[in-house]
Parts: structure tokens; C-alpha cells; sequence
């Protein structure tokens, strides 16, 4: 098949187990419209390739610094500071690194390329029901190149999901809704104020398109992002619950609850965290949110 | 995991024998040598399969019987509860070697009590020096294979230094038999012996020996017999009193009638276990399919009430804690290539049966359960599991027992194994019926004879040789073939071609010396294990001496597998397809061990690797290993063809020492990989893409068996999907033609190892919902969340195999 689309992506997980049924390996694509303030993985964000800095592999020995032709890295003592601008993404850095502490993030591939890397656990979804999960970044962000590669799947039988936020034209939500084989959404916030100030984005037409999918019995995911003094009010809590109610009735929905796990990330990108001291919610705050959740019809996933 | 408020009350028993077991210091016993050695100074002049049998009965006639508190199965090969026994006759001198260092060295110490030193000194050594297997190896062993042992590439004296093992003997046949149907059969087959007839005095000697055996055999049960009943006089315990008056009536009637009851089939099973390690102090008496053999008599007795499962369990849990007592005792050099007193006493739950179909039963999981109660490093539980037969409540419950973090149990792929057994020339039919053996090998109960795994190959020091034309790095002398200065090699080709030559040189020597050893062991006759062969009595000829229905030769295993390919790899990727680095250059970077040339040492490290689902590596994986099965099947021994394995035990940390850096980008004296898993943080992809290069290894043809290690991060099982995953996961690995995975939970202990020394953690990956990312990757506090989150696994259950 000749292939059009190129996509960017920046990582692809094997044997991943939450990203839909069975085992699976999951896509992360580069580039998001959202700025969640919680957002675990930072680099997911920017549609650009970048340079990214793993504290934890720095050996500080400088060799990249030295490298760089654009004089575009310094090393403080105790980090590697990129400087944006000055970068070229040549990768000169990465090339010289004894520890592969610094490194591109962001790839080009073309869907038949994906697919080639990406369907290699075919053994194992033969066995668990599993496929391709295409995340994100935002997955809906590069329709032409995801409907390419969904198609691409399909031809060849292989089960295929996507995890969204929804923050995209209705024709991608659409595209999706017939060519991927599960979908699951977030819903970040009810109010459109608050879903502003978390995200930078508007939350109507995520809305709409999440109500689009709840109606067509695709038996999507919902997936809630519980993230303590940010959107876990009660009054918050019973909004989402409200809109499943009347939208998809008896549908599921997963609490997923904030972690930190991305913070270092930040550090990588050269950026500060947003939400320094947020803790992870307790199960007590977990339940708490699952109670009230479940004065409406819907499917509660632990 | 902390199951402790719902713990069923037979646990408390169990509880307590284990605290028992945890408490007591491994000795050194030589009452049994003490007693061998009187015997045979008392019987010179006799033949030697006679001196042995009727030693044994000395054995069992005056050796120390105890029945411990709280025990339900009883015996012991010794005088102590956690006794190292030394087979005198085979290698006295490997004691005498430690007299000092025996309770200092690094490895499986053992405490010497001043009087045993002494009877080792004024009546062992006189009597054995100059008579023993080992000293005869040691007086035969050819240069060339010295030259190998010696500069590291080959290990081969440890069946010198204790006895055969490496068995499954003919349990089933021996408890439902007894000693006295099996004396019937020898007598029947002495009846037909004519004196006049040449080779038949001997048979009748042999025979003669086989029921000095039995004398001993019920001898010793009888002796159990009554230690009960005194205990049981002298007790003011009521429930202790039955106890012990029921084991009284079981020892009377088992081993020598038949066994009747669940009780009497482990009883019956133990005695025979405790009296082959008497005779031969060896590692891997595998009890075999125990749910096949003893499903019989638990069905029969929950059918006429005589026995609860719960009852059952509390049995089958005490018999494990018995095989956690005896102590393997070797020598310093052997306790490092396998360590932890390894008895191997590999049990197994799961597969087929004769027609080829489901063989799970109740008792499968029980024995999984007895693991999951006693969390020892005893019995080695296998399973096998196939896929089309077994059901998947079974392969839930082996997830269980995985979850626990003991490295239990060792996962065997059916198919792969039975292939395994009819490529060792056994008939489909009988290979059904196969058994996993000590650490990963395979076996047949009561019908096979061979060393599974008589030499450890080191292939590091084949690709250091192919790279120094035959010299060793460390000791800088020649001991491999000479096959010319890789600075010549125009092509790939040349230097595969070299490679090829100093595997094939390596294996001609081993294989030699295999024969010799053979030859050594003709004197070294095992009556008490031949009893329960039904082809050694029909033949009337040992099982040292080829008696039993199946004879193959020895196992020859492969250590450092992935070193071997990762090597290959990087030498194509790097010296001759993008030319990165240049022949000399590699040469240099490894002479220094790649000390100031961080450059080279990236590029070698940055080369395609096994383990990561990179055809470009795992191609060599299966064009290398074919050709070390060719090469070895390629031989024969006077038993049949010879059989190759890969299983390290922990051999490739000593082998690692032995050889410089790798164009691998192993650095120098660093652990070699073990079995046939990546090299320790290579594999970067997780599990699946693992699975998918270690497939390419021809599994089947090593008919010893190939083990594979895995990490498991505790958060991959903690929910349910998690469970079914990984259960899709090991069904997945049938798919590929695996043999077989044992996991490692990865515990609070290797994460803050991963934090302090990452480059060995590049693999170790973090899952939750949404988000995936190598741990050594995280910052240090997220790090350290996780660490404080993750449980610390419980029990000092260690797995000593790989």
C-alpha cells in the first residue's frame, strides 16, 4: 500500500496492559492541543521533535556539551540546559552520550512503518484478545495519518483502540468511530471555566463529541482523571456523573488516579511543574469520588 | 500476601517445622561415610557392587534415627537435620581439601564438629586415599581439557565430586510394588539364571546385591517403627501420641507391602528418597509428577473418608519440608557455580498423561499450594503446562504461586518438553510421561540414564579465543584452537568462520573428556537407585552399566548464550556493515576493557542486542545454536548420542571471571548472561519482545532444557488484568516454542539497586494506567515513591537455579 500521511510519534510501549483489552502495544503520538497542569508526560506536548535530558542516566561528564555545533547545551554542575532556540534536533548530542542520558524525542514514520513495528507482539494478541492502542499526545491531532494507519490495521486484522481527549474536529471523532475497534476518553471537568483553567482549552466541543460517542453504542471507556483540589469537588463529580447519565447511560467509566510519575520529565524538558505539591489522592479520596459517581447509572472500574 | 489472619490451622504445624528448618546451621555428617567404611573394610576381597549394597545395609542398621516434634513424614539420610553428606567412595578428598575453610568459604558453608573432623582423619582418609573416583579423574584428565578448565572456558570435575544425581528414579513403580514385590521379581529373574553360562554369575551377584538392598530398605522402616513407638510411649501429649502411634503402624507396613493410603504412598515415596541420597550425596533426585502418582491413593481415601483434603495438605506440606532438610555438600568450586546447597529435588504438577490428555488433578494444585504454604527453597516446583490440555484454572493458580515473588515455579512449555525426550530417542508414548529435572532438564521416571549435565562450556571465552586466535585474555596462554589474527578476516564470514572453529574444538574436547568420565563411573555401581529401574533388575545389570531401558550420553551445556550473540552481532554491525569501528580498534578498546574509549564502548553497547525483538541479533541466536546442536548431537558416547543444554545455575557469574570484555560491551570479569535470557539491561522493549528472541533459539534440540530468567515488576500482576495478562503472556511464549520462564519479582531491594547502579536496571519498566516509562528514567523522588509503594517479598525462599 503506498503511503501519504507521515506521523510523529515519540514512543511505543509493548506489552502494555491498561490500554485496552489484552496485551497491547501502544503508540504514543507527538503533539497535543491540551496543557494539562497534571499531564504525565510532558513530552508528549509539543508537535515538534525536542532534546530530552534524563537526569537519572547523567553522568555530567560534558561530552555532549562539547559536542553540540550550535552551542546550544551548558551543564550548570548539576543539569544539562538546552537552549531552545539555538537547537537544531541534529542529534549530535545523543551520538557521543556514554549513558543515553540526552536524546531526540520525536520520530517520523510512515503508517506501513508503524504498522511493521508495532504489530511484532502478534503472537501474544492472537492469545489475549490485544492489538494497537494509538495515545498520545493526542491521537486525533494527525487524522490523516491515523486514519491511514486504523485502515491499515483493519486490512490486516488487527484489533486496534485509541485513547483520546477528544479535543478534535468532529470528523476525526467520527473517522474513529468507524475504524477503531475501541475507543476510550477522557473527561477532565465539567465546568467550562475550571476545564479552561486546567487544560487551556474550551471544553464544549470535547463535550460534544464525547456525547457523540457515548450515543452511538460503541461502548466506549470513559476514563476521569481524579485529581485532588483540582476537579475532585463534589459538585464537580456530580456534573460528570449527570452528563454520563443523560448521554450514556450505563457506560464505563474509570477513575484513573493522579500520579506523579512524570514529574522528572519536567526536569528533562528544562520546564517546572505546575502542581508542585499536589499529593497522590488517598484511597479514602478514591472511594470518596467512587460514591458519589455511583448515585448514577454508570459502570464504575476500579 | 499477608494471608496470616485467614491461615488454615494445619499452618501452625507447618510454622513451626519450618522455624525448625530456618534455625538449624548446616553440618557436615559422616556418620554414613563413618559406617560405609567400616563395612567396607569388612568385606575386601568381595565384588564391589556387593561391598556397596551390603554397606548400604550396614547403613540402615546402625545409622541415628530420629523423629523430630511436630513431623507426620518421617527419615532422614543422616544423623542431621541438615546434614552434607560425604560420599566417601566417590570423592573423600574434596573434603579433605576444606578441613579448614569448609565453615568459612564464601559459598554454602558447613560447620565440622571436632570428633567428625576426626573421624575423617583416623578412618576415612586411611582407608579411601588413592581409591576414589575423583582422585582417578583427577590422575586421567588430558592436557587439552586441562588446558580449558584451567584458563576458564570449560568446568567439568562436578560429577567427579559427588554421585550421579541428575535422575528420576521409578517412584510409582516402587510404592505400588513394595520392597517385597520387588524382591519377588529379583528372585523370579534369578531362577532363570544358569551358572554355567557365561555373564550369569554375574547377574546372580547383581541380583544378590539388589536384595541386600531391600534387607536394607525394610530394615530401616522397621527401625522408624519402633523410634515411634518409644516416642510415642514416652509422650504425655495425647494427639501427639496418635500421631506417632500412626506412624508406627505406616513405617510397619511401607516400603515393604505395597502402599495403601495417601499417608502410605509419601511415606513409602520418602523412605525410598532418603536412601538414594544416602547412598550417593547428589543434587536432582527428582521426585517427578507426584499429582500422577500419588492422585491414585488421595482419590481412594477421600472416596472412603479416610482422609480431608486439608489433612491431605497438611501431609504434603510437611513432606516439603523435609526435602528443604538435607544440605547438598560439594566442593568450594562447585558450590560457586551452583549454589545455595542445590539439592534439586524438582517436583512436578501439570501435563499429560499416557493417552495425551488433561492430567491436572486436585493434587496439581495442591502441590502448587504446598509451595504457597512453606515459601522454601525446596522441592525445585516445576510445572508443565499444555496449552491445548491443561486448564486454565491451573495456569491461574501457577500465576499465584508466581505473584509471591520466590521464583517458583520454574514454567515448562509441554510440547517443548516432550519433543525434547523423543529427540533423545524415546518413543512418543513414554516421552508423555516425562519429567522436569533439577534445575530445567528432562526426564523419565524409572527408564533413563545420563548425565544432564555433565560440563558447562563457557562461551565467552569461545568469542575471546575466536578474537586472540586461541589465547586466553586473563591468563594469556593458548588453550583454544588457533584459527588466525582477526585483523586478517576480510569478511564476516572469516571471523563467523572462527567462531565456528573454537566452538567446534571446544566440544571435541569436552565430548572427550565426557568418555573418560564414563569410564571412571563404570566404578561406580548404585544399587539402591537401581532397585526402582525395572530394566536394571530385567537385565540384571546397574544403572552405572547401562541397565536401564533408555541410555543416552551426557549433557554438554552452553553458558554465556547471549554474550555469544551479542558479540557476533556487534563484530557485523560494527567492524563490517557500517564500519563504526575497525577491527583493531575493537581489539584495542577490548585489550583495555574500554577504558578511555567511551566511543567504542557506546557503539558496542549500542549494537543490535538479543532480547529486544531485533532480527538483526536474534538471527545469530538461531544460527549459532543450531550449529552447537549439530556439533554436539554430531557424537556419541557408549550410552548414545551426546545432549546439549543451556542451564547456568549461577555458573555464569564465575565464568564471567574468567573472561575480558566482549564487543558485546560486557565489560572484563562481569557476569556473564544467564541461560538463555539478555544480558542484564539489554533488553529494552519488555516482555513480550524478550519472548520473541529468545523463540529464536532452537529450544527443542536442547534436549537438557534451556532456562529463562524474568523480572517481574509487582504492579504487572497486582490486578486482575494484570493476572490474565500474564497468563496470555506464558501462552503466548507456548505459541513461540519456548521451553521454559521462571520469574523474579522485582522487590524493594532491586529497586534501590536500580537507583544506585542503573545501566544494570535499563529494562526494569513502570506501568499504571495511561503511562509507561523505565524506571532508572524517573526522577530520583518519583523513584523513591515507588520504592517506598513496593512490597518487600516476603521469606528467605531463594531460588538458587539461574
Amino acid at each position: 500500500m503506498k503511503s501519504s500521511a507521515r506521523g510523529r510519534i515519540f514512543k511505543i510501549a509493548r506489552y502494555a496492559i491498561h490500554d485496552g483489552p489484552g496485551i497491547r502495544t501502544t503508540v504514543f503520538m507527538k503533539g497535543c492541543p491540551a496543557r494539562c497542569l497534571w499531564c504525565c508526560s510532558p513530552e508528549s506536548q509539543s508537535f515538534e521533535a525536542q532534546i530530552v535530558w534524563k537526569e537519572g542516566l547523567c553522568s555530567r561528564c560534558g561530552r555532549c556539551v562539547r559536542q553540540c555545533p550550535n552551542g546550544a547545551l551548558s551543564l550548570d554542575g548539576r543539569s544539562v540546559i538546552v537552549e531552545a532556540r539555538r537547537c537544531t534536533i541534529c542529534g549530535e548530542c545523543s551520538s557521543v552520550c556514554p549513558g543515553n542520558a540526552i536524546g531526540i524525542c520525536g520520530q517520523d514514520v510512515t503508517p506501513l512503518e508503524l504498522l511493521e513495528t508495532a504489530s511484532r507482539d502478534l503472537p501474544f494478541w492472537r492469545r489475549s484478545g490485544g492489538g494497537v492502542t494509538v495515545s498520545g499526545g493526542e491521537a486525533l491531532a494527525q487524522p490523516l495519518f491515523l486514519r491511514e494507519f486504523l485502515e491499515l490495521c483493519r486490512s490486516r486484522s488487527i484489533h486496534t483502540a485509541i485513547e483520546t481527549c477528544l479535543c478534535a474536529d468532529r470528523s476525526a471523532v467520527a473517522m474513529i468511530s468507524e475504524l477503531a475497534d475501541f475507543i476510550q476518553f477522557d473527561i477532565k471537568a465539567m465546568s467550562p471555566v475550571l476545564h479552561r483553567r486546567l487544560t487551556s482549552v474550551d471544553n464544549g466541543r470535547i463535550l460534544q463529541n464525547a456525547s457523540f460517542l457515548l450515543k452511538q453504542n460503541l461502548a466506549p471507556l470513559v476514563r476521569f482523571p481524579l485529581v485532588p483540589g483540582c476537579n475532585d469537588d463534589e459538585g464537580e463529580l456530580n456534573a460528570l456523573g449527570e452528563f454520563l447519565a443523560e448521554n450514556g447511560p450505563g457506560s464505563a467509566l474509570e477513575i484513573l488516579p493522579y500520579h506523579r510519575l512524570g514529574v522528572g520529565m519536567y526536569g528533562a524538558l528544562g520546564r517546572e511543574y505546575a502542581l508542585p505539591d499536589t499529593p497522590v489522592p488517598s484511597k479514602a479520596e478514591i472511594d470518596r469520588a467512587a460514591a458519589i459517581l455511583g448515585r448514577y447509572p454508570i459502570n464504575i472500574i476500579s | 500476601m499477608n494471608a496470616t489472619a485467614a491461615e488454615p490451622a494445619y499452618m501452625e504445624r507447618i510454622n513451626r517445622l519450618k522455624e525448625k528448618v530456618f534455625e538449624t546451621y548446616p553440618e557436615i555428617d559422616l556418620e554414613d561415610a563413618k559406617i560405609l567404611t567400616e563395612s567396607f573394610l569388612d568385606t575386601q576381597g568381595e565384588a564391589l557392587i556387593t561391598r556397596k549394597a551390603k554397606a548400604f545395609l550396614e547403613q540402615c542398621r546402625k545409622k541415628t534415627v530420629k523423629i523430630w516434634d511436630d513431623e507426620l513424614v518421617v527419615g532422614n539420610s543422616g544423623s542431621k537435620i541438615r546434614g552434607g553428606i560425604l560420599s566417601a567412595d566417590v570423592c573423600w578428598s574434596v573434603l579433605d581439601r576444606e578441613l579448614d575453610t569448609i565453615n568459612t568459604r564464601p559459598y554454602d558453608k558447613f560447620h565440622l564438629r571436632p570428633e567428625d573432623r576426626r573421624t575423617f582423619e583416623e578412618l576415612i582418609r586411611p582407608y579411601w586415599k588413592g581409591r576414589s573416583n575423583y582422585e582417578e579423574w583427577l590422575a586421567r584428565i588430558p592436557e587439552d581439557v586441562a588446558a580449558l578448565r584451567d584458563n576458564g572456558a570449560l568446568y567439568i570435575d562436578k560429577k567427579a565430586v559427588r554421585g550421579w544425581g541428575e535422575v528420576t528414579a521409578g517412584y510409582e513403580w516402587f510404592i505400588n510394588n513394595g520392597v517385597e514385590g520387588l524382591v519377588r521379581r529379583i528372585e523370579r529373574r534369578k531362577a532363570l539364571l544358569d551358572a554355567t553360562v557365561p555373564g550369569d554369575y554375574e547377574k546372580e551377584v547383581y541380583l544378590d546385591a539388589l536384595l541386600f538392598v531391600a534387607e536394607g530398605l525394610v530394615t530401616l522402616a522397621e527401625r522408624y517403627a519402633i523410634e515411634a513407638e518409644r516416642l510415642s510411649v514416652a509422650t504425655g501429649d495425647r494427639k501427639r501420641k496418635k500421631e506417632l502411634e500412626d506412624i508406627a503402624a505406616i513405617c510397619r507396613r511401607v516400603p515393604a507391602k505395597p502402599a495403601t493410603t495417601f499417608r502410605e504412598a509419601v511415606q513409602s515415596f520418602y523412605f525410598y528418597q532418603v536412601a538414594i541420597f544416602l547412598e550417593q550425596n547428589a543434587a536432582a533426585y527428582n521426585p517427578g509428577r507426584m499429582d500422577q502418582y500419588l492422585y491414585p491413593f488421595y482419590r481412594d481415601d477421600l472416596k472412603k473418608g479416610r482422609i480431608t483434603p486439608e489433612a491431605a495438605q497438611e501431609v504434603l506440606d510437611c513432606l516439603w519440608i523435609k526435602f528443604s532438610e538435607p544440605c547438598l555438600f560439594q566442593d568450594e568450586k562447585s558450590a560457586e557455580y551452583s549454589s545455595g546447597y542445590p539439592m534439586f529435588q524438582n517436583v512436578c504438577a501439570g501435563g499429560v498423561d499416557e493417552a495425551g490428555q488433561d492430567a491436572v488433578n486436585e493434587l496439581s494444585y495442591m502441590i502448587i499450594q504446598a509451595t504457597m504454604d512453606t515459601r522454601l527453597y525446596q522441592p525445585s516446583l516445576s510445572v508443565r503446562y499444555n496449552m491445548a490440555k491443561n486448564p486454565n484454572s491451573f495456569l491461574r493458580k501457577i500465576v499465584e504461586l508466581m505473584k509471591l515473588g520466590t521464583g517458583f515455579p520454574a514454567f515448562h512449555n509441554d510440547e517443548v518438553g516432550i519433543r525434547m525426550l523423543m529427540n533423545k530417542g524415546i518413543p512418543l508414548k513414554e516421552a508423555l510421561n516425562w519429567n522436569p529435572g533439577g534445575c530445567v532438564e528432562t526426564n523419565l521416571a524409572g527408564k533413563l540414564r545420563h548425565y544432564s549435565a555433565l560440563a558447562d562450556i563457557n562461551l565467552g571465552s569461545v568469542v575471546e579465543y575466536a578474537l586472540l586466535d586461541g589465547m586466553c585474555r586473563k591468563s594469556g596462554k593458548r588453550a583454544g584452537a588457533k584459527t588466525g589474527n582477526p585483523v586478517d578476516f576480510k569478511t564476516f564470514d572469516d571471523f563467523m568462520a572462527a567462531v565456528k572453529s573454537q566452538l567446534r574444538y571446544v566440544i571435541r574436547v569436552v565430548v572427550k573428556a565426557s568418555h573418560i568420565i564414563d569410564e571412571i563411573c563404570m566404578n561406580r555401581p548404585v544399587p539402591v537407585l537401581s532397585i526402582s529401574f525395572e530394566e536394571c533388575i530385567e537385565n540384571a545389570l546397574d544403572y552405572a552399566h547401562g541397565g536401564a531401558k533408555y541410555n543416552s550420553g551426557n549433557g554438554i551445556i552452553c553458558i554465556g548464550v547471549s554474550d555469544l550473540i551479542n558479540s557476533v552481532s556487534a563484530v557485523k554491525h560494527l567492524v563490517y556493515d557500517t564500519k563504526r569501528v575497525s577491527m583493531p580498534q575493537l581489539l584495542d578498546a577490548l585489550a583495555c576493557d574500554f577504558e578511555g574509549v567511551p566511543d567504542v564502548l557506546k557503539a558496542c553497547a549500542e549494537a543490535p542486542k538479543y532480547g529486544n525483538d531485533d532480527p538483526r541479533a536474534d538471527k545469530f541466536a538461531a544460527e549459532l545454536f543450531a550449529f552447537i546442536a549439530d556439533e554436539i548431537e554430531g557424537y556419541s558416547s557408549k550410552f548414545g548420542r551426546m545432549t546439549p543444554g543451556i542451564l547456568p545455575v549461577s555458573g555464569n557469574t564465575p565464568f564471567g571471571t574468567e573472561v575480558g570484555a566482549l564487543p558485546s560491551g560486557r565489560r572484563a570479569w562481569k557476569p556473564l548472561a544467564d541461560g538463555v535470557s539478555p544480558n542484564s539491561g539489554t533488553d529494552l522493549n519488555g516482555p513480550s519482545s524478550v519472548l520473541k528472541s529468545v523463540a529464536y533459539i532452537p529450544h527443542d534440540r536442547f534436549v537438557q532444557g534451556t532456562l529463562l530468567n524474568m523480572k517481574l515488576a509487582p504492579e504487572m500482576v497486582a490486578s486482575e488484568n494484570g493476572i490474565q495478562q500474564l497468563m496470555a503472556l506464558l501462552k503466548g511464549l507456548c505459541t513461540l516454542g519456548i521451553y521454559h520462564v521462571q520469574f523474579n519479582v522485582v522487590d524493594q531491594k532491586k529497586l534501590i539497586e536500580a537507583q544506585e547502579r542503573p545501566e544494570e536496571y535499563k529494562n526494569l519498566l513502570v506501568r499504571v494506567a495511561g503511562y509507561t516509562a523505565f524506571f532508572v528514567e524517573l526522577g530520583r523522588d518519583v523513584q523513591n515513591d515507588i520504592i517506598a509503594r513496593t512490597i518487600q517479598t516476603e521469606s528467605g525462599a531463594q531460588v538458587s537455579c539461574g
